[in-house]
């Protein structure tokens, strides 16, 4: 891409979802500090912080949020998990 | 001379730039043709007027010329997989023909249309005599390809090359129409009885002021330098600049001698030159002439790398002095104690700095060329940028049907009018000796 890309030139598909909603949240921040004065996010809560990221399976037509509320706790040890539904 | 302002403007080349727009008027070389040896061999990474290429040839045989950067998001297509006609990103497999169309984007839905919407910048490119020409101009329909006659020979007996230098364009290419430099980087240390008698080396070496006609042509500018020979003749060096980076010099005979020799920017610090043709058609070269050759020719390249600038490097160059022997230079073995009449070239180009601020310069009446040829490139710029004027050949290819070389020419006679049918190419000329040249290449 070299050292730095003008993103200007890019083509966001719908794979691109994410990443675009971090770029936002990344200016929204830079901005409301520069502008406001806003403390962002996590900086005054730690806590926040404790979380973890994965796969899993769900039932279809399941909410990904409620179901995977107490999977994405860090901290937390699960005995009942199957390491090798990941498949290596 | 140049303003500081001229000198920028000749000088740069990338998008949007005035001498970058002139160049975008022509099809240009942008490669040998066998840096891409097979269908779906390796992409090649290519620095063409500032922008960053890859070059691919796909399963068909046809050359594509694309931005290096995956209209996606960025990501270099050089990592891509050549495969099936297209350039497959190995970021997330979109995939692209030699003309730029996206193909595939298999990490979308499969009744997205999003495909339909993404096209890569891809450049036109055809290949002919060894070289791929590539289009990065503004037309959808293309204008012809110059009638450059060296690179339109039959299969077999043609030869390209390329060298890539490290300085402007301009620098190199000036360098080829400065005849007056031939008597001292190259032929300094030479004495007219290590030449054959009453050859075109042997007044070179015998006189090394000649004097000197310039004209503006319809291609770009000629000139002829001269000075007196035998039996009251002149011996005449007939040379051209053909808009926008083509030099046809003077050396060898003409009627017989059938080059051309493009200085390509890479970018503003780099060119790639490339070397076309006639193979075998030259004099042997003669044992007598002047020095002592060491065993390197000088010419020795490294093998190509695959970074932007790893392609077409000399062995001797700026990092090693161009492996002067300074021995050899305080012997008169040779003037420059440098290798190789190109190596010598390149040598004193290079050291003029990446880009020349040509305010400090002291112009000669030896530099009469050098000054046309600068003032045609300033003018048909900014002619193009202020009032739209296609610059001079892009559409008139046969303009292109030209050829330089040495004649002897009777003291008095009219040089154009008399070199009117030996300048003409596509044109044989049995009549002709080469050994006039005495060894000249």
């Amino acid at each position: 891409m070299g050292a730095i890309y003008d993103r200007e030139l890019e083509h966001l598909g719908s794979s691109d979802v994410m990443l675009i909603r971090v770029r936002r949240r990344l200016l929204a921040a830079a901005q409301a500090l520069a502008n406001e004065s806003v403390t962002p996010p996590g900086v005054a809560h730690p806590e926040a912080y404790a979380v973890r990221g994965g796969g899993v399976f769900l039932p279809s037509g399941a909410d990904w949020l409620q179901s995977t509320a107490e999977l994405r706790k860090a901290f937390v040890d699960h005995p009942e998990l199957d390491p090798s539904v990941a498949g290596g | 001379m140049l303003s500081k302002e001229d000198n920028e403007l000749v000088s740069r080349v990338g998008p949007g730039t005035l001498m970058g727009n002139l160049f975008r008027q022509y099809w240009v070389p942008a490669l040998l043709a066998s840096e891409l040896p097979s269908p779906d061999s390796d992409p090649v990474r290519v620095l063409l007027l500032g922008e960053k290429l890859i070059a691919f040839r796909d399963s068909s045989g046809q050359v594509g010329l694309m931005q290096h950067n995956c209209p996606h998001r960025g990501a270099s297509l050089f990592f891509g997989r050549n495969e099936e006609n297209g350039l497959r990103c190995v970021y997330h497999g979109w995939k692209f023909s030699a003309d730029g169309t996206c193909v595939d984007m298999p990490n979308e839905p499969a009744e997205s249309d999003f495909k339909s919407k993404v096209k890569a910048v891809a450049y036109p490119t055809q290949e002919r005599g060894g070289i791929v020409w590539a289009y990065l101009g503004p037309r959808a329909t293309p204008p012809p390809l110059p009638d450059l006659e060296a690179n339109m020979l039959p299969d077999g007996e043609w030869q390209a090359n390329a060298t890539m230098r490290e300085c402007n364009w301009l620098q190199g290419l000036e360098g080829d129409i400065d005849t007056s430099h031939l008597g001292f980087l190259h032929f300094g240390a030479r004495d007219p009885e290590q030449t054959s008698a009453n050859t075109f080396d042997y007044y070179t070496v015998k006189d090394r002021a000649p004097r000197y006609k310039a004209i503006d042509t319809d291609y770009g500018a000629m000139y002829g330098a001269y000075r007196p020979a035998h039996d009251k003749l002149n011996y005449w060096r007939i040379a051209q600049f053909l808009f926008p980076c083509y030099v046809m010099i003077p050396t060898y005979v003409l009627g017989l001698q059938v080059l051309a020799r493009a200085w390509v920017p890479m970018d503003d610090e780099h060119m790639m030159f490339f070397g076309m043709s006639a193979r075998s058609r030259r004099a042997a070269p003669n044992p007598a002439r002047g020095g002592t050759l060491p065993t390197r020719t000088g010419m020795e390249k490294l093998p190509n790398s695959t970074d932007w600038y790893g392609r077409f490097r000399l062995v001797a160059d700026a990092r090693n002095d161009y492996l002067i022997d300074r021995e050899w230079q305080r012997s008169r073995g040779d003037f420059t104690g440098i290798a190789g009449v190109p190596t010598q070239d390149q040598a004193i180009t290079e050291s003029m700095g990446p880009v020349l601020d040509r305010s400090i310069e002291h112009l000669g009446t030896s530099d009469v060329m050098v000054i046309r040829v600068r003032r045609r490139l300033i003018q048909a710029a900014r002619a193009l940028a202020d009032e739209e004027v296609t610059p001079p050949g892009v559409d008139h290819p046969d303009v292109y049907r030209v050829r330089s070389g040495g004649c002897f020419l009777p003291e008095g006679a009219g040089w154009l009018e008399a070199t009117a049918e030996l300048r003409k190419a596509f044109v044989e000329h049995p009549e002709l000796d080469p050994a006039m040249s005495g060894g000249q290449a």
